[in-house]
């Protein structure tokens, strides 16, 4: 399922994104496939997501996580 | 005492990672701030003095996740990194880490050790973790990447003396020697480089292969010219994007191994930052808790730098009186009393309210609220073609444009910038608020409105809300024509709540100022010399005639000495080369509603708004230390010398008003605008935009109200 699919509090594992700029960037932010990932918040109305990986406080926009790909 | 700044030490590191910081203590006073040439990215250098004979150049790089960059600042750190001719290209690099989050901060570390930089790793922020219970072994480390590790507290200065004597040391020890690269470059890449050219065995494979990658930009000539570039990668079937993730991966499975075997890890628990986080990126308290701390953040540039902008005002107007009571009665003393010291002290009027709203601003920034404001509004200002920081600046603009505009630099995405600059002037700043003044009388009436409002204070508040709906369509039309990629990606991490580091907030401050005076002061100073110039000369024997006139009138009308001087002053300024300038003005401002009078003061307010104020009060001789009341009483008095209506009615005093809140009447927010768009092309089509939009509207309020 997509990132912007999962809903706050669950606990998710994140799965792969597509080879793309946003990707080497989550990446050299130390944010790996095989991480636990969940959404701490969200900005309504298809706003920002504020989401938790590997200890890390992480925003970004609902666009990019719908390229985010998680498993639960 | 022997100068030796050939060797230059680079600080490299995460952002947030306490880089900056260091930076500061390690430099002192002893820095510079400028740009890297040609982009916005703060250029940070300075002397760090090892020994009384020893001195090495300190470069603060911008804040980076890796080589591969995604921003224009974690470009020009790699640009100096793999650029062995840069003139920033360091010899020794401290690698600073935050202690808390060492594990996730490896990746550019192992770049730096690969590309056999002699490096030092330094753990800031050691003493916070050593409160949280959780310890460091930095012998191990030492150990398993063969670099000095260090552990300093920059706030408490603890471990400073110990680095600048490693700094020493290994600036002696030359190249760094591993047995084997962290990333081993595979086959095929080896193949490419060889293809490419012959490869010595010393050379540096990691930093060869890096140039191959970043073709594109690769800082000097590679010998190659694109196409042949992208014949080899056709070639060899190489996709940068998808080495890039590959190595990533590759680098981050060996540290984080090596960090696990270093980091006594904290229980998992939610944080300290988490817990503040509920209330404050609530979806309803958040906005409601950033509008109430933005209040605030108004109310204290107004409140606290009213006492030193009167100061200021004070102290020039007692200068200005000394200096033309013993300067001798000549053209360069009425210079420097009307030129010269009205542009200083128009230039350092704004300086108390930049300085708070700078200071206020960055302890938002060093505590880490400001990235919840952005993740709370970013989706709203993309709608108009802005971003989350966007905010700020337009918050900023109700206190004044230039810091406002200053502010935007920490916006990554230039289409995204350029339209924060664009429009942040049309919110009302605190230059309109003695115009809105005086001329809101005439609009409307005082009265009373359920108890506690009245119609003007609800009037002035009109006026800010008609310039903030102005920002934002201005900003959707700029969205729609602009050209550049506005989908920018913006994954941006929240960095734990901390005290702010009051160092930074103070240098922050400083620079900002400085900029302030240095850039916009020159231009204000060179604009107020040339309206004196104007409002002081005339053609010919003009002026002398007209005083000539002015003094028989007054004799006639049996003035008081006062009196005759307003009206001579007046009098002189109409015959001058701005009252010619207000005439020939006077068919274009005609259909607003304003005769050649109001043209002049109009033509003053271009160099700055609240001179109009000033300027009504030159023309319509009523002499200039009256206070705003009893300007506006004397306007109300001012009848048509043809249809002896009044001047002041309310179809002209409500076409101004709207003319103010539109137009770009700001030569110090031009000059800003400039520096930070690196051309005069965005000010000149910012002046353009903003001053049709406001004739247009003032038309159409006073055609539709006369």
């Amino acid at each position: 399922m997509k990132l912007s699919d999962l809903r706050i509090g669950t606990l998710a594992v994140l799965d792969h994104f597509p080879v793309s700029p946003l990707h080497r960037k989550m990446l050299s932010m130390g944010m790996l496939p095989g991480q636990q990932i969940s959404v701490v918040r969200k900005v309504p109305l298809r706003g920002s997501l504020y989401v938790k990986v590997n200890d890390r406080l992480i925003a970004l926009r609902f666009r990019e996580a719908q390229n985010i790909m998680v498993h639960l | 005492m022997a100068e030796q700044v050939g060797k230059t030490v680079a600080i490299v590191g995460n952002p947030n990672s306490g880089k900056t910081s260091l930076f500061n203590i390690l430099t002192g006073s002893n820095q510079k701030t400028g740009n890297f040439p040609g982009v916005t990215v703060e250029r940070k250098t300075g002397i760090l003095k090892l020994a009384e004979d020893l001195r090495v150049r300190l470069v603060d790089l911008p804040g980076s996740y890796s080589l591969y960059p995604n921003s224009a600042d974690e470009r020009i750190a790699t640009e100096i990194l793999i650029n062995p001719g840069h003139t920033d290209h360091p010899d020794l690099i401290v690698y600073v880490a935050s202690a808390k989050h060492l594990d996730r901060q490896l990746l550019l570390l192992s770049q730096m050790l690969d590309l056999g930089f002699p490096t030092i790793l330094v753990l800031s922020m050691i003493d916070e973790v050593e409160q949280e219970g959780r310890t460091i072994d930095t012998a191990a480390l030492t150990k398993r990447l063969g670099i000095p590790v260090m552990a300093i507290s920059s706030r408490r200065g603890k471990g400073l003396k110990q680095l600048k004597d490693q700094i020493g040391i290994s600036l002696q020890s030359g190249p760094l020697q591993r047995a084997r690269p962290i990333y081993e470059l595979h086959e095929d890449a080896i193949k490419v480089l060889k293809a490419v050219g012959q490869v010595e065995p010393s050379e540096n494979l990691y930093l060869r292969w890096l140039w191959v990658q970043h073709f594109e930009w690769v800082p000097f000539d590679t010998g190659k010219s694109v196409e042949e570039w992208l014949a080899i990668h056709k070639q060899f079937n190489i996709e940068p994007l998808k080495e890039q993730v590959d190595e990533t991966f590759e680098r981050l499975n060996q540290m984080e191994l090596l960090a696990d075997a270093v980091v006594s890890r904290d229980p998992a628990s939610r944080t300290f930052s988490e817990k503040i986080d509920a209330l404050l990126t609530h979806w309803f308290w958040g906005p409601t808790i950033f509008a109430v701390i933005m209040l605030f953040v108004f109310q204290a540039i107004f409140a606290w730098a009213t006492y030193p902008m009167d100061a200021i005002e004070s102290a020039f107007g007692y200068l200005g009186s000394t200096v033309s009571a013993s300067l001798p009665e000549a053209w360069y003393s009425n210079l420097i009393t009307e030129g010269v010291l009205p542009g200083l002290s128009g230039v350092l009027i704004f300086i108390p309210q930049i300085a708070i709203l700078f200071f206020l601003i960055s302890i938002l920034e060093e505590v880490g609220y400001m990235s919840r404001a952005v993740y709370l509004f970013d989706h709203w200002m993309q709608r108009f073609g802005m971003n989350g920081r966007s905010i700020v600046a337009l918050i900023s603009g109700g206190a004044c444009a230039i810091p406002a505009i200053m502010s935007t630099r920490t916006i990554a995405n230039w289409k995204e910038r350029l339209i924060t600059i664009l429009v942040t002037p049309f919110i009302s700043c605190s230059a309109r608020i003695p115009v809105y003044a005086v001329l809101i009388a005439f609009v409307v009436p005082y009265e009373r409105v359920g108890g506690i409002f009245n119609t003007q204070g609800l009037a002035f508040a009109g006026l800010y809300l008609f310039g903030i709906v102005a920002a934002f369509v201005a900003a959707y039309v700029f969205k729609k024509i602009l050209k550049g990629k506005s989908h920018s990606f913006f994954v941006m991490e929240l960095p734990a709540y901390r005290m702010p580091d009051w160092m930074n907030v103070w240098r922050n401050v400083k620079e900002k100022v400085g900029a302030f005076v240095m850039e916009a002061g020159k231009i204000i100073l060179i604009i107020s010399m040339i309206l004196w110039f104007l409002a002081s000369y005339g053609p010919g024997q003009n002026m002398h005639l007209a005083e000539q006139e002015a003094l028989v009138e007054a004799a006639d009308l049996n003035l008081a000495a006062d009196a005759t001087e307003d009206l001579v002053n007046a009098k002189k300024l109409e015959s001058s080369f701005a009252g010619i300038l207000g005439k020939s003005f006077e068919p274009i401002v005609e259909p607003l509603g304003y005769d050649w009078k109001i043209g002049i003061a109009l033509i003053t307010a271009f160099a700055a708004r609240e001179v109009f104020v000033g300027s009504m009060a030159t023309i319509y001789s009523i002499g200039s230390e009256e206070d705003e009341f009893r300007i506006r009483e004397h306007l109300a008095k001012q009848v048509d010398p043809v249809t002896r209506e009044p001047v002041f009615d309310y179809p002209t005093a409500l076409s101004l008003l709207l003319f103010f809140v539109l137009a770009m009447q700001c030569m110090s927010t031009l000059a800003v605008v400039k520096k930070e768009t690196n051309t005069w092309k965005w000010p000149i089509i910012q002046f353009g935009f903003m001053t049709v939009s406001a004739y247009v509207v003032s038309l159409i309020a006073f055609q539709l109200f006369s």
